[in-house]
């Protein structure tokens, strides 16, 4: 195994590292992506919770993701991490389809977190 | 306001001297407490910081200080100032977290995130001379695991 030396931009404190991971992860997914296949160190700071938590869903393929696993388990992760944006679009689909009353609790969260999105929808109901 | 101008001797890790206005070496938040603390003698010791980086710094600080500068003057500065090699700019980051700077902390953060912007893995790897240490097979399972967010 040859020894990898840890480079500059690699060897900044872990807390920097991942301010800077959550900037790009709040505005594109891709480069996220990018960003883990990297390095070891970048992939390793990119799975912090606190980045699933900021991660945008913005370029998120929806109409595809249901039928991979891969793409639900990052959704899932990002809701346990409590990302809004993945709370309130998966409370608001289980209570409209599947009227399903546990994703109030989901709304919930997503009220406390400041979600714009997630106050109308738990006004109305 | 109009006290006289008090000056801080800062010293840096390869033992050079710099002479600077309090009213500037302020901006670092770690040397601000000092002051305040009343715990600043003579000269104020950066172990953290080598006279490269602090020269940087300094120029960065005074042209922030400058009076009646303009914001399009600034930007401009800024602009030019982040232009660095990425080995710099990883010291000037150190610096700015040692000296508690956010204002400059922030900038140069973002600095690394636009050179990150739209690049391929390796692009990426290239800007920072990132040494690609996945294994084949590794690299492979993270981009499978990954397919569905470039659909």
């Amino acid at each position: 195994m040859i020894r990898s030396k840890k480079n500059y931009i690699q060897s900044l404190p872990t807390e920097l590292l991942i301010d800077i991971v959550e900037r790009i992860s709040s505005y594109s997914l891709k480069d996220l992506v990018n960003v883990k296949l990297s390095s070891r160190v970048l992939n390793q700071v990119a799975n912090e919770p606190s980045i699933y938590q900021k991660v945008t869903l913005v370029d998120f393929p929806y109409r595809r993701w249901s039928v991979v696993k891969e793409a639900i388990s990052f959704l899932e992760m990002c809701r346990a991490s409590r990302n809004l944006k993945a709370l309130y679009r998966k409370s608001v689909f289980d209570f409209f389809n599947r009227n399903d009353p546990t994703a109030l609790g989901m709304i919930n969260q997503a009220v406390d977190g400041d979600h714009i999105g997630a106050f109308y929808v738990f006004a109305i109901i | 306001m109009s006290s006289s101008t008090k000056f801080l001797t800062l010293k840096t890790c390869d033992d050079k001297k710099f002479v600077l206005d309090e009213a500037i070496a302020v901006r670092s938040q770690t040397i601000k407490n000092m002051v305040e603390d009343d715990c600043v003698s003579n000269v104020i010791p950066l172990p953290n910081v080598d006279s490269k980086t602090m020269t940087k710094v300094i120029e960065y600080w005074k042209k922030h200080s400058e009076e009646g500068i303009s914001k399009d003057m600034l930007m401009d500065f800024d602009k030019a100032f982040v232009k660095v090699h990425h080995s710099i700019l990883h010291a000037l980051i150190l610096a700015a977290n040692f000296l508690n700077d956010k204002e400059m902390l922030d900038m140069m953060c973002q600095e690394v995130v636009d050179r990150i912007k739209g690049k391929t893995p390796e692009e990426i790897r290239k800007e920072f001379d990132i040494k690609n240490d996945f294994t084949p097979e590794e690299e492979e399972e993270i981009r499978k695991e990954n397919a569905w967010a470039f659909e």
